[in-house]
Protein backbone atom coordinates (compact mmCIF):
# COMPACT_ATOMS: atom_id res chain seq x y z
CA UNK A 1 0.00 0.00 0.00
CA UNK A 2 2.90 2.44 0.84
CA UNK A 3 4.93 1.04 -1.65
CA UNK A 4 1.76 1.40 -3.97
CA UNK A 5 1.58 5.45 -2.54
CA UNK A 6 5.95 6.02 -3.11
CA UNK A 7 5.64 5.30 -6.69
CA UNK A 8 2.69 7.13 -7.58
CA UNK A 9 3.98 9.91 -5.52
CA UNK A 10 7.18 9.57 -8.02
CA UNK A 11 5.60 9.76 -11.12
CA UNK A 12 3.47 12.76 -10.08
CA UNK A 13 6.90 14.21 -9.19
CA UNK A 14 8.54 13.69 -12.65
CA UNK A 15 4.43 14.40 -14.74
CA UNK A 16 5.21 17.92 -12.81
CA UNK A 17 8.94 18.10 -13.59
CA UNK A 18 8.38 16.97 -17.61
CA UNK A 19 5.55 19.78 -17.44
CA UNK A 20 7.89 22.42 -15.94
CA UNK A 21 10.69 21.81 -18.20
CA UNK A 22 7.51 22.31 -21.15
CA UNK A 23 6.49 25.24 -19.97
CA UNK A 24 10.35 26.63 -19.64
CA UNK A 25 11.14 25.43 -23.07
CA UNK A 26 8.07 26.86 -24.77
CA UNK A 27 9.25 30.51 -22.51
CA UNK A 28 12.32 30.31 -23.80
CA UNK A 29 11.62 29.37 -27.45
CA UNK A 30 8.63 32.92 -27.54
CA UNK A 31 11.18 35.36 -26.31
CA UNK A 32 13.82 33.88 -28.74
CA UNK A 33 11.31 34.32 -31.46
CA UNK A 34 10.47 37.54 -30.15
CA UNK A 35 13.93 38.86 -30.15
CA UNK A 36 14.46 37.49 -33.78
CA UNK A 37 11.25 39.54 -34.88
CA UNK A 38 12.86 42.51 -32.87
CA UNK A 39 15.98 42.48 -35.05
CA UNK A 40 13.85 42.02 -38.17
CA UNK A 41 11.77 45.07 -37.35
CA UNK A 42 15.07 47.14 -36.96
CA UNK A 43 15.19 50.21 -39.33
CA UNK A 44 17.87 50.72 -42.19
CA UNK A 45 21.13 52.31 -41.63
CA UNK A 46 22.67 54.04 -38.56
CA UNK A 47 20.53 54.31 -35.58
CA UNK A 48 20.30 57.17 -32.83
CA UNK A 49 22.55 59.85 -32.91
CA UNK A 50 25.33 58.53 -35.09
CA UNK A 51 25.11 60.66 -37.71
CA UNK A 52 25.19 64.04 -35.26
CA UNK A 53 28.12 62.80 -33.82
CA UNK A 54 29.89 61.85 -37.15
CA UNK A 55 28.84 65.34 -38.01
CA UNK A 56 30.54 66.96 -34.86
CA UNK A 57 33.63 64.71 -35.18
CA UNK A 58 35.44 68.00 -36.14
CA UNK A 59 35.57 69.64 -32.93
CA UNK A 60 36.16 66.74 -30.42
CA UNK A 61 39.59 66.97 -30.41
CA UNK A 62 39.92 63.43 -31.91
CA UNK A 63 39.41 61.58 -34.75
CA UNK A 64 38.11 58.25 -33.84
CA UNK A 65 34.13 58.37 -33.27
CA UNK A 66 34.04 55.88 -30.19
CA UNK A 67 36.93 58.18 -28.11
CA UNK A 68 34.63 61.12 -29.41
CA UNK A 69 31.70 59.38 -27.50
CA UNK A 70 33.36 58.27 -24.75
CA UNK A 71 36.18 61.31 -23.76
CA UNK A 72 34.10 64.25 -25.31
CA UNK A 73 30.37 63.61 -25.76
CA UNK A 74 29.80 61.41 -22.79
CA UNK A 75 32.58 61.89 -20.94
CA UNK A 76 30.25 62.36 -17.51
CA UNK A 77 29.64 58.79 -17.83
CA UNK A 78 33.53 57.35 -18.29
CA UNK A 79 33.91 59.46 -15.24
CA UNK A 80 32.02 57.74 -13.46
CA UNK A 81 32.92 54.58 -14.52
CA UNK A 82 36.40 55.24 -13.08
CA UNK A 83 34.73 55.97 -10.43
CA UNK A 84 33.11 52.45 -10.07
CA UNK A 85 36.75 51.06 -10.48
CA UNK A 86 37.70 53.12 -7.69
CA UNK A 87 34.90 52.31 -5.36
CA UNK A 88 35.65 48.55 -6.43
CA UNK A 89 39.28 48.89 -5.20
CA UNK A 90 37.91 50.94 -2.08
CA UNK A 91 35.46 48.00 -1.10
CA UNK A 92 38.48 45.61 -1.45
CA UNK A 93 40.87 47.68 1.00
CA UNK A 94 37.84 47.76 3.32
CA UNK A 95 37.66 44.18 3.04
CA UNK A 96 41.53 43.78 3.80
CA UNK A 97 41.36 46.16 6.31
CA UNK A 98 43.59 48.72 4.92
CA UNK A 99 45.64 50.10 1.79
CA UNK A 100 48.55 48.50 2.38
CA UNK A 101 49.78 45.09 0.15
CA UNK A 102 52.80 44.76 1.95
CA UNK A 103 51.34 41.45 4.04
CA UNK A 104 50.41 39.58 0.59
CA UNK A 105 51.88 36.56 0.39
CA UNK A 106 54.79 36.34 -1.74
CA UNK A 107 54.10 34.08 -4.99
CA UNK A 108 55.13 30.61 -4.64
CA UNK A 109 57.98 29.86 -6.29
CA UNK A 110 60.79 31.44 -8.88
CA UNK A 111 59.99 29.53 -11.95
CA UNK A 112 63.04 30.56 -14.29
CA UNK A 113 60.91 30.59 -17.23
CA UNK A 114 58.41 32.45 -15.68
CA UNK A 115 60.89 35.28 -14.83
CA UNK A 116 62.44 35.02 -18.30
CA UNK A 117 59.46 35.49 -20.28
CA UNK A 118 58.10 38.36 -17.12
CA UNK A 119 61.54 40.09 -18.61
CA UNK A 120 60.35 39.90 -21.88
CA UNK A 121 57.14 40.91 -21.68
CA UNK A 122 56.82 43.46 -19.19
CA UNK A 123 58.59 45.96 -21.80
CA UNK A 124 56.35 44.85 -24.67
CA UNK A 125 53.39 45.01 -22.51
CA UNK A 126 54.20 48.41 -21.31
CA UNK A 127 55.00 49.79 -25.51
CA UNK A 128 51.17 48.30 -26.06
CA UNK A 129 49.64 50.03 -23.32
CA UNK A 130 51.05 52.94 -24.45
CA UNK A 131 50.62 52.53 -28.45
CA UNK A 132 47.02 51.54 -27.91
CA UNK A 133 46.55 54.93 -25.21
CA UNK A 134 48.17 56.48 -28.58
CA UNK A 135 46.00 55.33 -30.42
CA UNK A 136 42.90 55.85 -29.06
CA UNK A 137 43.02 59.87 -31.18
CA UNK A 138 42.09 57.85 -34.06
CA UNK A 139 41.77 54.35 -34.11
CA UNK A 140 40.41 51.52 -31.66
CA UNK A 141 42.03 51.40 -28.64
CA UNK A 142 42.02 54.04 -25.39
CA UNK A 143 42.58 54.22 -21.84
CA UNK A 144 40.41 51.50 -20.45
CA UNK A 145 42.37 49.01 -23.45
CA UNK A 146 45.96 50.42 -22.77
CA UNK A 147 45.01 50.48 -18.74
CA UNK A 148 44.18 46.54 -18.84
CA UNK A 149 47.83 45.75 -20.40
CA UNK A 150 49.12 47.73 -18.34
CA UNK A 151 47.63 45.32 -15.25
CA UNK A 152 48.17 42.84 -16.91
CA UNK A 153 52.41 43.44 -16.43
CA UNK A 154 51.57 44.25 -13.15
CA UNK A 155 49.52 41.15 -12.41
CA UNK A 156 52.35 39.28 -14.10
CA UNK A 157 54.81 40.93 -12.11
CA UNK A 158 53.29 39.28 -8.86
CA UNK A 159 52.85 35.68 -10.79
CA UNK A 160 56.36 35.62 -10.91
CA UNK A 161 57.13 36.77 -7.61
CA UNK A 162 58.74 40.52 -8.56
CA UNK A 163 58.18 43.12 -6.29
CA UNK A 164 56.17 46.11 -7.53
CA UNK A 165 53.37 48.32 -6.35
CA UNK A 166 52.97 45.81 -3.31
CA UNK A 167 56.43 47.49 -2.11
CA UNK A 168 55.74 50.96 -3.35
CA UNK A 169 53.70 51.97 -0.16
CA UNK A 170 49.87 52.46 0.65
CA UNK A 171 49.81 56.29 0.21
CA UNK A 172 51.58 55.95 -3.54
CA UNK A 173 48.94 53.38 -4.31
CA UNK A 174 46.52 55.64 -3.09
CA UNK A 175 47.49 58.28 -5.00
CA UNK A 176 47.81 56.05 -8.70
CA UNK A 177 44.37 54.88 -8.22
CA UNK A 178 42.95 57.68 -7.71
CA UNK A 179 44.24 60.35 -10.15
CA UNK A 180 42.25 59.05 -13.00
CA UNK A 181 39.19 60.45 -11.49
CA UNK A 182 40.74 63.08 -10.17
CA UNK A 183 41.66 64.54 -13.52
CA UNK A 184 37.93 63.81 -14.62
CA UNK A 185 37.33 66.32 -11.40
CA UNK A 186 39.35 68.90 -12.56
CA UNK A 187 38.51 69.07 -16.13
CA UNK A 188 34.67 69.16 -14.72
CA UNK A 189 35.46 71.98 -12.31
CA UNK A 190 37.72 74.12 -14.55
CA UNK A 191 35.01 73.85 -17.48
CA UNK A 192 32.89 75.34 -15.07
CA UNK A 193 35.10 77.50 -13.93
CA UNK A 194 35.75 78.45 -17.47
CA UNK A 195 32.07 79.29 -17.62
CA UNK A 196 31.37 76.23 -19.72
CA UNK A 197 28.92 73.47 -19.33
CA UNK A 198 30.33 70.80 -17.76
CA UNK A 199 32.96 68.53 -19.18
CA UNK A 200 32.01 70.83 -22.51
CA UNK A 201 35.27 70.68 -23.65
CA UNK A 202 36.59 73.70 -25.83
CA UNK A 203 37.59 72.95 -29.37
CA UNK A 204 40.70 73.80 -29.90
CA UNK A 205 42.16 72.63 -26.44
CA UNK A 206 39.76 69.11 -27.00
CA UNK A 207 42.67 66.87 -27.91
CA UNK A 208 45.71 67.47 -25.35
CA UNK A 209 42.44 67.26 -22.40
CA UNK A 210 41.48 64.45 -23.81
CA UNK A 211 44.86 62.97 -23.69
CA UNK A 212 46.27 63.92 -20.36
CA UNK A 213 42.67 62.95 -18.52
CA UNK A 214 43.10 59.64 -21.09
CA UNK A 215 46.89 59.22 -19.36
CA UNK A 216 45.83 59.58 -16.03
CA UNK A 217 42.78 57.23 -16.39
CA UNK A 218 45.04 54.71 -17.87
CA UNK A 219 47.43 54.53 -14.55
CA UNK A 220 44.54 54.57 -12.67
CA UNK A 221 43.03 51.50 -14.60
CA UNK A 222 46.56 49.33 -14.73
CA UNK A 223 46.77 50.33 -10.44
CA UNK A 224 43.11 49.02 -10.42
CA UNK A 225 43.78 45.74 -12.82
CA UNK A 226 47.03 45.18 -10.80
CA UNK A 227 45.69 45.66 -7.13
CA UNK A 228 42.50 43.17 -8.22
CA UNK A 229 44.75 40.74 -8.48
CA UNK A 230 47.38 41.59 -5.52
CA UNK A 231 44.56 41.56 -3.30
CA UNK A 232 43.03 38.45 -4.08
CA UNK A 233 41.43 36.68 -0.95
CA UNK A 234 44.08 34.18 -1.35
CA UNK A 235 46.71 36.62 -1.39
CA UNK A 236 45.99 37.73 1.65
CA UNK A 237 47.83 36.23 4.74
CA UNK A 238 46.00 36.67 8.41
CA UNK A 239 49.36 38.32 11.14
CA UNK A 240 49.49 34.50 12.56
CA UNK A 241 50.15 33.07 9.04
CA UNK A 242 52.44 36.06 7.95
CA UNK A 243 53.71 35.34 11.26
CA UNK A 244 54.55 31.80 10.01
CA UNK A 245 55.59 32.40 7.13
CA UNK A 246 58.55 35.16 7.81
CA UNK A 247 59.42 32.71 10.42
CA UNK A 248 59.83 30.16 7.84
CA UNK A 249 61.45 31.95 5.22
CA UNK A 250 64.21 32.84 7.76
CA UNK A 251 64.95 29.33 8.42
CA UNK A 252 65.26 28.69 4.36
CA UNK B 1 28.58 32.71 -47.97
CA UNK B 2 31.81 31.84 -45.95
CA UNK B 3 31.29 34.71 -43.47
CA UNK B 4 27.73 33.51 -43.10
CA UNK B 5 28.66 30.11 -42.03
CA UNK B 6 31.74 31.53 -39.98
CA UNK B 7 29.10 33.53 -38.29
CA UNK B 8 26.82 30.37 -37.91
CA UNK B 9 29.40 28.54 -36.54
CA UNK B 10 30.65 31.19 -34.09
CA UNK B 11 27.35 31.70 -32.44
CA UNK B 12 26.71 28.11 -32.31
CA UNK B 13 30.19 27.28 -30.38
CA UNK B 14 29.73 30.72 -28.36
CA UNK B 15 26.12 28.98 -27.07
CA UNK B 16 27.72 25.40 -26.09
CA UNK B 17 30.09 27.05 -24.49
CA UNK B 18 28.18 29.12 -22.29
CA UNK B 19 26.25 26.24 -21.69
CA UNK B 20 29.62 24.05 -20.70
CA UNK B 21 30.37 26.94 -18.26
CA UNK B 22 27.26 27.05 -16.59
CA UNK B 23 26.64 22.68 -16.70
CA UNK B 24 30.10 21.75 -15.53
CA UNK B 25 31.19 20.54 -12.48
CA UNK B 26 34.60 20.73 -11.96
CA UNK B 27 35.59 24.48 -11.13
CA UNK B 28 38.70 24.58 -12.96
CA UNK B 29 37.73 23.30 -16.25
CA UNK B 30 34.36 25.54 -15.50
CA UNK B 31 36.92 28.69 -15.71
CA UNK B 32 38.99 27.39 -18.62
CA UNK B 33 35.92 26.96 -20.48
CA UNK B 34 35.18 30.58 -20.07
CA UNK B 35 38.43 31.92 -21.01
CA UNK B 36 37.91 30.44 -24.28
CA UNK B 37 34.37 31.83 -24.68
CA UNK B 38 36.03 35.53 -23.92
CA UNK B 39 38.22 35.04 -26.41
CA UNK B 40 35.62 33.60 -29.21
CA UNK B 41 33.35 36.77 -28.06
CA UNK B 42 36.05 39.29 -29.09
CA UNK B 43 35.95 37.13 -32.54
CA UNK B 44 32.14 38.09 -32.15
CA UNK B 45 32.30 41.68 -31.23
CA UNK B 46 35.16 41.85 -34.34
CA UNK B 47 32.52 40.28 -36.60
CA UNK B 48 30.07 42.81 -35.61
CA UNK B 49 32.67 46.13 -36.40
CA UNK B 50 32.95 47.16 -32.93
CA UNK B 51 37.28 46.62 -32.76
CA UNK B 52 36.86 49.07 -30.02
CA UNK B 53 34.74 46.24 -27.21
CA UNK B 54 36.50 43.22 -28.80
CA UNK B 55 39.91 44.81 -27.57
CA UNK B 56 38.48 45.13 -24.10
CA UNK B 57 36.47 41.81 -24.29
CA UNK B 58 39.80 40.09 -25.04
CA UNK B 59 41.90 41.92 -22.45
CA UNK B 60 39.10 41.96 -19.63
CA UNK B 61 36.82 39.09 -20.49
CA UNK B 62 39.62 36.45 -21.39
CA UNK B 63 42.86 37.95 -19.37
CA UNK B 64 42.13 39.98 -15.85
CA UNK B 65 38.73 37.55 -15.29
CA UNK B 66 40.70 34.58 -16.07
CA UNK B 67 43.59 35.10 -13.68
CA UNK B 68 40.93 36.71 -10.97
CA UNK B 69 38.70 33.30 -11.99
CA UNK B 70 41.90 30.84 -11.54
CA UNK B 71 42.89 32.45 -8.77
CA UNK B 72 39.77 31.96 -6.96
CA UNK B 73 39.59 28.17 -8.03
CA UNK B 74 43.12 27.38 -6.82
CA UNK B 75 41.87 29.50 -3.37
CA UNK B 76 39.04 27.16 -2.64
CA UNK B 77 40.96 24.18 -3.82
CA UNK B 78 43.46 25.00 -1.35
CA UNK B 79 40.72 25.94 1.23
CA UNK B 80 39.30 22.59 0.88
CA UNK B 81 42.17 20.69 1.84
CA UNK B 82 43.74 19.48 -1.35
CA UNK B 83 47.65 20.31 -0.97
CA UNK B 84 48.53 18.88 -4.04
CA UNK B 85 49.93 21.55 -5.59
CA UNK B 86 50.58 25.61 -4.84
CA UNK B 87 50.66 24.39 -1.00
CA UNK B 88 53.91 25.43 1.18
CA UNK B 89 54.18 23.47 3.21
CA UNK B 90 55.30 20.59 1.88
CA UNK B 91 59.06 21.88 1.86
CA UNK B 92 59.00 22.52 5.62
Amino acid sequence: MTRHDATLRRRRRRALLRVRIVVAGAGALALALLLVAAVLELPEGPLGLAEEAAAQLAHTGVDHAVTAVLLNYRSYDTWLEVGVLLLAVMAIFALRGGAHLENVRPAPRRDPLLTWLTRLLIPMLTLTAGYLLWLGKFAPGGAFQAGVVLGAAGAMLRLSGTPSLDRIGDVAIRILLAVGFLAFLVAAVATRLAGLDMLELPPGRAGDIILMVETLATISIATTCAVLVMAMPGAESPPAIAAKDVRKEART
Amino acid sequence: MTALLFDVLLALMLTVLAWRVVTTRELLQSVVLFIAYGLLMAIAWTRLDAPDIALAEAAIGAGLMGVLLLDTAGELRRRHGWRSEGGDDDTA
